[in-house]
């Protein structure tokens, strides 16, 4: 299912958030939304499953309108997890039920209990379906909420930093899974990450944002230490590790700190911890400052 | 094809909420049962029977018509009011505290109704009837209670689609309604007689020998179509407990279903205050307890939700006319005597109240 975004503009209390965008990503594309915070990554994917009323321009989903459809219909074409995420207390079974229910009301029916069963499959934690949701660790309740945008059997994916707040094993893992479900199922997913090195890894597309605008969309071509620059005002370095293409940055453009250390204050402070706090451990004062 | 392991995990946990259900509607017919023999005329459960089928004694029958069974009614429709109300407030405004009491819609009630009594001259005809005196015009009394907590109701709706009020707003907005209807009824009673007053006073009181058939019938009418909605949109207010995003992009519309909502709940609360007075507690503690059993689960929790207020009042109850006999207290006092150490006790055995 070809999502087409054309001309998509957003004012927020007469700020431009997005000043016009138009890109297109087929199905089974995995493409990453990248770009420095307040370029307005968040809010191009709240506009396109309507969270958000874009000012002009059109979403299509294979040439409908999402303009024109009712929630409920936004429902069965869009799966969303938003940035943040507090987990009720349920089942997880019945978290993820809740993708199919909500949208469709009315009595639980077999059909639904085995589409249930079989993504809780796909996302590997059929074993723990009748725990609380509110037990699970960051990288299941983020599969969790994978595992319910799916129970919608949407056409396009939307997730804004599913991988922010998961550790490397996690990142990778929530990542690859996101990778494979995009190719079986065949939807159009959009990934908000900050994650650079496995946006490389998994993404088949990209689409790099500056101050609401699309300044580069396509494949990992795209990404150069030009085009980085641009976007992130940073200097970085690409390179192959192992097989992966990473993506290191260097430090200069990073805004220095020099006003404080010559103020002082830095320098007493460090001297502070390493008395007191980490008296034993002369290698950790340094993270503080 | 086969049932998988997972379904049968899944059926079982369900079944196991509804068991819940059953034991509740036990309960429930248990506390009938003995609500309807317990009163200063003591019957059999025979007695109890033989009078609901039709037969025995003339008195008894008259006795479980005229005054027990309508009792009893007012209790279970009451407390499902009220529970019902106190469940759908607490989902939509994502607050645990939230309740008719603490959105003000009781305060609003009381005002009407002490505007009834103190200027429209509701209390003051009943000086010559002593005992009641709120016997007069109460049907006046009633349409100024109920007028008062609509007014309420049109304020937090106002407030919330207008401004388009956070739902912790609205809980902050119902404390200011609450303290301005608060003054105004003391304002009104500062100017009011003696008797004015304690036409007033008694007014507040929740008490459930104040309605009869007509008044049961309204609220039935009332509580109707309210639960259909509350029960047919289970779904959506399980989406709502992830947050609004999330519901919304669940297919929920959040801001239509939080109005919508708020208005019936609050209709609800406002039906049974303006005929019965301030009934307290029942509504913040009857979702409380259920959730606790069953979890945040809204298919199941606004039915029972219904089901335990109209319990915990109907014991109420049996306790208002047993503890202090002959004497018979009005159920108000007792709810909110029992209500408060027993959000008390939750609060410590659990650590925590969730909405």
């Amino acid at each position: 299912m070809t999502l087409r975004v054309h001309d998509l503009r957003f004012a927020y209390r007469g700020d431009d958030i997005l000043r016009g965008m138009s890109f297109e990503v087929p199905p089974g594309c995995l493409a990453a939304i990248l770009g420095e915070n307040g370029s307005g990554k968040t809010t191009l994917l709240r506009n396109l499953n309507r969270l958000l009323r874009p000012r002009t321009g059109t979403v299509l989903i294979d040439g409908a309108a999402v303009a024109a459809m009712s929630s409920r219909e936004i429902a069965r074409h869009f799966g969303y997890m938003p940035q943040r995420q507090e987990a009720a207390h349920c089942t997880l079974f019945e978290a993820v039920l809740l993708g199919r229910k909500a949208r469709d009301g009315g009595w639980t029916r077999r059909k639904d209990v085995e589409k249930v069963e079989e993504i809780l499959r796909l996302v590997r934690l059929e074993h723990l379906a009748m725990r609380s949701a509110a037990e699970l660790s960051g990288g299941e309740l983020q599969k969790v909420m994978l595992a319910r945008a799916l129970a919608q059997e949407p056409k396009v994916l939307l997730l804004d930093e599913p991988i922010n707040h998961l550790d490397p094993v996690n990142q990778i893992e929530v990542m690859s899974l996101l990778h494979a479900v995009t190719r079986e199922l065949q939807v159009t997913s959009l990934v908000v990450t900050h994650n650079l090195d496995n946006a490389l890894r998994f993404a088949d597309r990209f689409l790099l944002l500056k101050q609401g605008r699309l300044l580069a969309a396509g494949g990992k071509e795209i990404l150069t230490p030009e085009t980085i620059r641009e976007a992130f005002r940073i200097d970085a370095v690409i390179g192959e590790v192992g097989g992966a293409t990473v993506v290191v940055p260097t430090l200069r453009g990073v805004r220095s700190h020099g006003h404080l250390e010559a103020s002082g204050h830095v320098q007493e402070h460090v001297h502070e911890v390493d008395d007191h706090v980490y008296d034993h451990d002369h290698e950790e004062p340094g993270r503080k400052s | 094809m086969p049932e998988t392991e997972l379904h049968a995990r899944y059926r079982r946990h369900f079944q196991r909420k509804l068991l819940v259900g059953a034991t509740l509607v036990v309960l429930s017919m248990a506390a009938v049962a003995i609500s309807l023999r317990t009163g200063a005329f003591s019957l059999g459960f025979g007695d109890v029977f033989a009078g609901i089928a039709g037969g025995g004694d003339a008195v008894v029958r008259h006795v479980l018509w005229s005054i027990r069974i309508p009792q009893v009614v007012a209790a279970l429709l009451a407390g499902a009011c009220l529970g019902l109300s106190g469940a759908v407030m607490q989902n939509v405004l994502r607050n645990p505290l939230a309740s008719p009491f603490t959105l003000g819609i009781s305060q609003g009630a009381v005002f009407g109704a002490v505007f009834a009594i103190v200027v429209l001259g509701g209390g003051t005809a009943a000086v010559a009837e002593a005992e009641s005196a709120v016997a007069a015009s109460p049907h006046v009394i009633v349409a100024c209670a109920f007028a008062g907590s609509l007014i309420t109701v049109a304020m937090l709706v106002g407030l919330s689609s207008l401004r388009g009020l956070s739902p912790a707003a609205l809980i902050l907005a119902g404390v200011a309604i609450s303290a301005f209807f608060g003054s105004g009824t003391m304002l009104l009673q500062y100017f009011a007689s003696d008797v004015e007053i304690a036409s007033a006073v008694f007014w507040t009181f929740g008490d459930l020998r104040k309605v009869q058939w007509p008044e049961l019938g309204i609220i039935a009418v009332a509580l109707g179509p309210p639960a259909a909605f509350f029960f047919w949109k289970g779904w959506d207010y399980n989406a709502m407990t992830w947050g609004d995003d999330t519901a919304r992009s669940l297919g929920v519309n959040v801001h239509r279903l939080r109005l919508v909502s708020l208005v019936l709940a609050a209709l609800l609360a406002s039906v049974t205050t303006a005929f019965m007075g301030i009934i307290g507690f029942v509504g913040l503690i009857a979702p409380h307890i259920v959730r606790m059993v069953i979890g945040p689960d809204h298919r199941f929790l606004f039915p029972y939700a219904a089901l335990a207020g109209g319990l915990l009042l109907l014991v109420s109850d049996l306790l208002a006319r047993t503890v202090m006999a002959p004497v018979v207290l009005p159920v108000g006092i007792l709810t909110s005597f029992a209500g408060a150490p027993l959000l008390l006790y939750l609060l410590l055995k659990h650590g925590d109240i969730r909405s």
